[in-house]
């Protein structure tokens, strides 16, 4: 039996809204979700689960009517989707009030219900939320039933604050897949049957690596999982090291090759080293070369402290590092850092 | 530590060059370009090699042999309180190395530059350069000669190094903070607190809007439903009942044209009749009383009569010749002709009657319909108005009520439909000023740090600056003050640090600034400065080398100057294009 798991889909949102590509994202994160039911299609998939956040928020009317129709478009894959904790089920949900297609099982229960899909042999496992925040550990005592039916465990979050469960424990109760899911990178443990699928889409950029959807196969017992990515964007980190001739034009000339031979669609953390005249100058600079959500600078000084210390026995230098490299303040490495540099630059014999 | 003989092996222009060098004053006189600056630097690289800092880098580089005789290296001897030393250095960037011997025991001693790390009482490169290494002001008009001691005074007295402006790094510390100050968020792009409730607000009226949505499909579904159920039951009888007024209303339309065509034809009929025949009525007629013969028949009949029995009689009278043949025709004509015209008048009047008859027979007979057709018109206003009484009911029962609410409801859904989408773009909105406020308040945050950093670095600054001013700033001056009091043969009594941090000169009660002074004295205080620097800074006795530092001084001056180098109980080593200095000593 072939399937796909996707999670964290967050239609409706709109990544780095503030950004000149935040409406893009918003078309990008559907775009993705169609991709998804595009390729249940081409590759004959029998069931696209879908564990918690497909909607970033409570989707409205249209946002159903859309996904009614998507959903509408598959030929063979049955679909289950449970709600997250930013979709979670509210009063009036649309959700509950949609008139689901046959082949899509939408999981109401906020307490472990098993969707028996006869005709597949499948059995999925899952709750939907109807809360944000789920402390209790809900998914401790949830069996595997006896039969020849495959048993697939949907769980979103399982952390602190989102249906806290053991990975390790979840993966031994014999289930032949435990779909976990949750924003971030995917994590995949074939051995174990078990897969943090990831969020579909990037959407901020403490979110790099690849992202995509788990396609996976069951049969005979056993369980093969793969990470296909599919996401349209990544978010990268370039560093930028400035040397003392360069001036403002020269670096963002710099940064746009490397943006450039990473790709122009993604979407990238700056981080700035060395000699850099006026910080404030090159940030606009530097953002004006592409997506470039973030500039951050390097802290002044990275010397050998040691050394400058011998090398400046008896003089300011030597002072300046001795009052500040035990200090407590949290503030004092970098105090360091900066009033080196201040010295070194007023020290006419360097 | 004295230094007794230098060996240019290979150094700058130099190969196999030797110099000897006294315990007391040393003059190394030539000019310019002689290589009195590489002597200097020479004692410089065997002190502390050339691999350190950047300078004594550059310094390698500078040096190195014109001329590839074999190497680039050199031996000097020191002696330190009763030992001697053999100090070998070799500067080549690839193969740099230091061997020092014990003259006496010929040993050598191992690790080399440990030792002589002792030997040197732990100077620094830094610490020979500002105390023992004397060279000459940069300056050349006496204004900046005294921006420049001053420099040196401050950079000395608290900064324990002439080459540092601890002012300067104040100011670069302080541009800087304030760099970081202008880059920070005002306070209403980094709201986040207040935009993150904003958020929250609107997801919640997101909410209350759905909850609201569903709520009303509910209830239209519900009502959908009611109103079929009522549709089915009266929707037919409204149809049926509908038809019916609609069939009543066109009967309604046919009969009372019908009578108004009667009506008009009776008038016609009455028109072409004349006058009606007052035997009639219609009573009689519907009784079926026949036209009967009008009185003018009668008349004509009897008359038609008489004539006939006129004509009879005078036939019988003609027979028997009662009458003339002649007067019988002639009555027999007569009564023909009155026969005749009476036969006329009657048929006539048969026909007038019976045309009368007629055509009031079809008034009567039209009035009989009109009668009819309004009898049929009242039936039909009848039914139609008991019609229009049950649709009214109809109309007022509870289905177009129904009907009605859902119509109602179905346009509150589409309102509510059209609200969400009006509550997604708020939602959006506020979300995209909230992750840039949220990105914002992160970078003022680090910016607060790194302005925090600047501060803690100022402020430090300045303790050091203050605990070396305390250390040996006062020291300094104090001894400097002495020196100058020598060299000047009293005529300054000490230097002193005015208001910002300017060395000013003290004669008895007068305070005289520096940029009234010459250059020469002003150069005569730099010296007396770098003198006690050396003396408080330097832990051991070092030799001290001068750098052409005499070049402004007049010959008055220069005496002092050697007199008061002389007793320092330094060695002094003197670098210098001019006879004189040499002539001085031994004078």
């Amino acid at each position: 039996m072939k399937f796909i798991h996707i999670s964290d889909v967050y239609l409706g949102a709109v990544p780095d809204a503030d950004q000149v590509w935040g409406q893009t994202r918003a078309r990008e994160l559907w775009d993705s979700f169609i991709r998804v039911i595009d390729d249940c299609n081409r590759e004959r998939v029998d069931l696209l689960l879908i564990s918690g956040n497909l909607f970033a928020r409570q989707p409205i009317k249209r946002e159903i009517e859309e996904l009614n129709k998507h959903l509408d478009r598959l030929e063979r894959t049955q679909v289950v989707i449970t709600a997250g904790s930013l979709d979670y089920i509210r009063e009036g949900s649309l959700y509950v009030h949609n008139s689901w297609a046959d082949h899509v099982h939408f999981v109401e229960s906020s307490t472990v219900q098993c969707v028996d899909i006869g005709f597949l042999g499948v059995k999925v496992w899952g709750l939907s939320y109807d809360r944000p925040v789920i402390r209790e550990r809900l998914f401790d005592d949830v069996v595997v039933s006896s039969g020849d039916d495959y048993n697939i465990l949907l769980i979103s979050g399982m952390d602190g604050e989102h249906c806290p469960a053991d990975r390790r424990m979840l993966s031994t109760a014999g289930f032949d897949y435990v779909g976990i899911g949750r924003a971030g990178q995917a994590d995949i443990r074939e051995r174990e049957k078990n897969a943090i699928c990831g969020s579909l889409e990037p959407v901020n950029s403490d979110d790099d690596g690849r992202h995509g959807y788990v396609l996976g196969e069951i049969m005979d017992g056993r369980t093969t999982l793969s990470l296909v990515p599919i996401a349209k964007r990544e978010y990268k980190d370039i560093d930028l090291v400035v040397s003392g001739g360069e001036d403002a034009a020269d670096v963002s000339r710099r940064l746009r090759d490397m943006i450039s031979l990473n790709g122009n669609n993604n979407i990238y953390t700056v981080f700035v080293s060395g000699q850099v005249a006026d910080a404030g100058a090159l940030l606009e600079e530097l953002k004006r070369c592409g997506n470039v959500i973030k500039v951050t600078f390097a802290d002044a000084l990275s010397a050998d402290i040691d050394r400058m210390k011998a090398s400046h026995q008896g003089d300011i230098i030597e002072r300046f590092i001795t009052l500040l490299e035990n200090d407590e303040d949290e503030h004092a490495g970098e105090a360091l850092g900066v009033g080196l540099m201040a010295l070194g630059e007023n020290n006419t014999r360097k | 530590m004295k230094i007794t003989d230098l060996w240019l092996t290979h150094f700058g222009k130099f190969h196999s060059k030797h110099i000897s060098l006294n315990p007391g004053m040393n003059v190394v006189e030539g000019n310019n370009e002689a290589g009195k600056s590489t002597i200097h630097s020479f004692i410089f690289a065997m002190l502390f090699g050339l691999e350190g800092s950047a300078d004594a880098r550059l310094m390698r580089d500078k040096y190195k042999p014109w001329e590839d005789k074999g190497g680039y290296c050199g031996t000097m001897r020191i002696e330190e309180g009763s030992r001697a030393y053999l100090i070998e250095r070799g500067f080549s960037k690839d193969k740099p190395y230091v061997h020092l011997t014990d003259v006496a025991s010929g040993r050598e001693i191992i690790p080399a530059q440990s030792k002589l790390n002792d030997l040197l009482g732990g100077m620094t490169e830094n610490i020979y350069l500002n105390t023992v290494s004397i060279g000459q002001m940069k300056s050349v008009a006496v204004d900046e000669l005294a921006g420049e001691l001053k420099e040196h005074v401050n950079n000395l007295g608290s900064a324990g190094n002439i080459n540092i402006s601890i002012q300067g790094a104040q100011d670069t510390l302080s541009e800087g903070r304030r760099r970081l100050e202008r880059r920070l968020s005002p306070a209403d792009k980094v709201n986040v607190s207040e935009l993150q409730g904003m958020y929250d607000t609107a997801i919640l009226e997101l909410d209350r809007n759905i909850s609201k949505y569903s709520s009303v499909a509910d209830r239209i579904k519900e009502g959908r439903q009611k109103e079929y159920t009522e549709y089915s039951e009266k929707q037919n009888s409204h149809d049926l009942l509908k038809r019916r007024q609609e069939e009543l209303e066109n009967s309604r339309r046919q009969i009372t044209d019908e009578i108004a065509r009667y009506e008009q034809e009776k008038g016609q009929i009455v028109a072409r009749a004349g006058r009606k025949p007052k035997y009639l009525d219609e009573n009689a007629l519907r009784a079926g009383a026949k036209p009967g013969m009008p009185t003018i028949g009668l008349i004509s009949i009897i008359m038609m009569f008489f004539m006939v029995a006129g004509a009879a009689l005078v036939g019988v009278l003609l027979y028997n010749g009662d009458v003339s043949k002649r007067h019988a025709i002639y009555a027999f004509i007569a009564a023909a002709v009155v026969f005749v015209i009476f036969l006329n008048i009657f048929i006539v009047g048969i026909r007038i009657r019976r045309k009368r008859y007629n055509f009031f027979r079809l008034a009567c007979d039209k009035m009989a319909k009109m009668g009819e057709a309004k009898s049929a018109l009242s039936s039909v206003e009848e039914q139609l108005g008991k019609c229009n009484a049950d649709l009214s009911e109809l109309d007022s029962s509870e289905y177009f009520a129904i009907h009605e609410q859902n119509e109602e409801l179905e346009k509150e859904l589409l309102k509510l439909e059209y609200e969400q989408q009006n509550l997604v773009k708020n939602i959006d909105d506020i979300s995209a000023r909230l992750q840039a406020a949220k990105r914002a308040k992160a970078e003022n945050d680090r910016l607060k740090d790194k302005i925090a950093a600047y501060r803690l670095a100022m402020q430090k600054l300045f303790e050091a600056a203050e605990e070396i001013e305390n250390s040996f700033g006062e020291d300094m001056l104090r001894d400097a003050s002495v020196y100058f009091k020598e060299v000047t043969h009293e005529a300054y009594d000490e230097i002193i640090i005015g208001r910002d941090h300017k060395p000013m000169l003290k004669r008895g009660d007068r305070i005289v600034d520096l940029t009234s002074v010459s250059r020469g004295t002003i150069e005569q205080a730099y010296l007396c400065i770098r003198l006690a620097a050396s003396e408080c800074i330097a832990k051991v006795s070092m030799p001290l080398l001068l750098d052409d530092t005499f070049a402004f001084f007049d010959d008055e001056r220069t005496k002092s100057a050697l007199k008061l180098l002389k007793n320092s109980n330094h060695q002094v080593i003197i670098m210098t294009c001019q006879k004189r200095e040499k002539q001085l000593i031994k004078a």
